[in-house]
């Protein structure tokens, strides 16, 4: 009896699984299918697999200069954002008292802040500092978006080490910044993994601080020039697609990994204060 | 020397410490420079008439911005468009991520692969999200209508991005896509923190399904309900790559939000001043909700 009711649970879920998914198995379906592409009714599994577009859009778009751009702008983006917010979120971990404690409520109210009033004055900034149409200005402006989590997440993982190794090195003689570098941070290495991970993700995929820093096609990252396939007569989907697949599935899978430590860290700021 | 050392560490850090503040000082400095600056000075730039063409040639006008605000149908158009869309992406994004939870929360076989392929959505990119929707609500050649009219929902195939209601159903639909299993994850961390007694206990008084629902599971989810229902609806009224990327306010501003609405002035329109106004209503309606939220619920009350 009970097994049957695990057995028809999974039924089920397996089928509310299929239909989550469905928009992956289409983009993939799409990305190798152009030949079947354009018909009524769409075929539901391809008829012919062909990677065609794949190779037009290395070849005949500059969908590899895109993806070169976005990683730079992704790599800085994790190693600014690891730096900053593990020597913040030691202090928040670590410290009380009116300075950190102020920048505690700093950081939980950033989070709050609409986007869409920041990048307004944020774009006359740019201007005028000489950041606009660069990747390491947009690399600036994503890590400040992301910089309050990845704070937040690398306080939760520095909650969990004990004081007293780092006290007990103190004592032995040991400077209280070398205990932090030497003793507390190496055991944080699973946490600093997920903080690089996390920001270099949210590097990759930003879409709205690109559209707005960025002027030239050739700075462009992948989010914004993946929106530009649209020609005179038709949407290149097979393209749009196989480009989508490329930008993408490797960081979905990579989120896979960190995403149990985004919930804890997105919640516990709200819930335990 | 142990001695001193010992002392030192049982006298409390006193406010000349130096060492939080340096290192905290990078992070503030960032933050301060690229988030706080920013809103301050958009604050300030609400009462410029400032151009985007001409950013730094802005004159002082007062609250002409805001009276021009108030007089502005499209400004009312996107507090309600903001406001429908919040709901519906609320509502059903915890429907959808509660029925989900519940269900991931029983024994079954399989249970980590499912919640893993259940998960996904919310790995990926917000404009690929984008683009795979409206590829397949294409009007011509889309699945969804396929589907839609095979299953006797539609006589023929819609464009759903030209309609105004369609195009709101259709944002609300991949927001929802993106943002369940986030509201999933959050509500079974929640499912999990209540003890198996009190559902034991119920069960032994003869509580059926429901009951047990709404005596035990609902009261235990109080504390997760409250933090999960204001960021959603935060991240709803904040949200701009999901909506400019898709519709970019369209058709005829039918999904315009107060965040698009802000974009589009000043980087369409390029009255960056009036743009600043219309982003810093959207601010206060923020802070003025979370304030009124916090008030009624009260998310610390039993954490």
């Amino acid at each position: 009896m009970r097994t049957g009711h695990a057995v028809g649970a999974m039924l089920f879920t397996t089928l509310c699984a299929a239909l989550v998914i469905f928009p992956y198995y289409w983009m993939i379906v799409s990305s190798v299918s152009p030949a079947s592409m354009f018909e009524w009714p769409p075929h539901l599994w391809p008829h012919t697999v062909t990677f065609d577009a794949y190779e037009r859009i290395f070849t005949q778009r500059p969908v590899f200069v895109w993806l070169r751009n976005t990683a730079v702008v992704a790599s800085c983006t994790a190693i600014l954002c690891t730096i900053v917010s593990i020597n913040a979120g030691y202090a928040l971990s670590r410290f009380r008292g009116k300075v950190p404690g102020a920048f505690g409520v700093f950081v939980l109210l950033s989070q709050m802040l609409p986007a869409a009033l920041i990048v307004v004055p944020l774009y006359i900034v740019f201007r005028q500092l000489g950041l606009y149409n660069a990747l390491v200005g947009l690399a600036i402006a994503d890590t400040a978006f992301t910089l309050p989590l990845a704070t937040w997440l690398m306080r939760g993982f520095f909650d969990r080490i004990p004081a007293d190794l780092e006290q007990q090195a103190q004592v032995d003689g040991c400077g209280r910044l070398a205990a932090f570098y030497r003793i507390t941070l190496p055991l944080a290495a699973p946490g600093l993994v997920v903080v690089t991970v996390f920001s270099f993700i949210s590097g990759w995929d930003e879409f709205f601080l690109a559209r707005t820093l960025i002027a030239s096609q050739d700075n462009w990252v992948l989010s914004v020039g993946l929106t530009s396939f649209e020609s005179q007569y038709a949407i290149a989907w097979d393209e749009m697609m196989a480009s989508s697949v490329v930008f993408a599935v490797p960081v979905a899978i990579l989120f896979l990994f960190v995403q149990r430590y985004l919930v804890d860290g997105m919640t516990s700021g709200a819930l335990k204060g | 020397m142990g001695r001193a050392a010992i002392t030192a560490r049982s006298r409390p850090q006193r406010a000349t410490d130096w060492l939080p503040p340096a290192l905290i000082a990078p992070a503030g400095v960032i933050l301060s420079v690229l988030l706080a600056y920013p809103i301050l000075r958009g604050i300030a730039l609400s009462f410029f008439n400032t151009r985007l063409l001409r950013f730094d040639q802005g004159r002082y006008i007062g609250l002409a911005n805001y009276n021009a605000l108030i007089a502005d149908p499209n400004f009312w158009n996107s507090v309600t468009v903001t406001i429908v869309y919040g709901a519906a992406v609320t509502i059903c994004t915890y429907a959808v991520g509660l029925a989900l939870a519940l269900l991931l929360n029983r024994r079954m076989p399989a249970r980590g692969l499912l919640r893993t392929i259940i998960i996904m959505p919310w790995a990926i990119p917000d404009v690929v999200a984008v683009l795979i929707f409206v590829w397949m609500l294409d009007a011509q050649y889309g699945v969804i209508n396929y589907g839609l009219v095979e299953a006797g929902v539609l006589r023929a195939p819609v464009a759903w991005l030209s309609d105004a209601d369609l195009a709101m159903l259709a944002l609300v639909m991949v927001t929802c896509w993106q943002q369940f299993p986030l509201a999933m994850l959050i509500l079974l961390a929640g499912l999990q923190t209540i003890p198996r007694e009190l559902y034991e206990a119920a069960m032994s008084d003869g509580a059926g399904h429901w009951a047990l629902f709404r005596h035990v599971t609902w009261p235990g989810l109080r504390a997760v309900n409250a933090v999960l229902v204001l960021m959603l609806v935060l991240n709803s009224f904040r949200r701009v790559t999901t909506i400019y990327a898709m519709t970019a306010g369209g058709p005829a501003r039918a999904t315009e939000t107060l965040s698009i609405l802000t974009y589009n002035t000043a980087f369409q329109y390029q009255q960056l001043g009036y743009a600043a106004a219309i982003g810093t209503a959207l601010l206060l309606i923020l802070l003025a909700f979370s304030l009124v939220y916090m008030r009624i619920v009260r998310p610390g009350a039993e954490a």
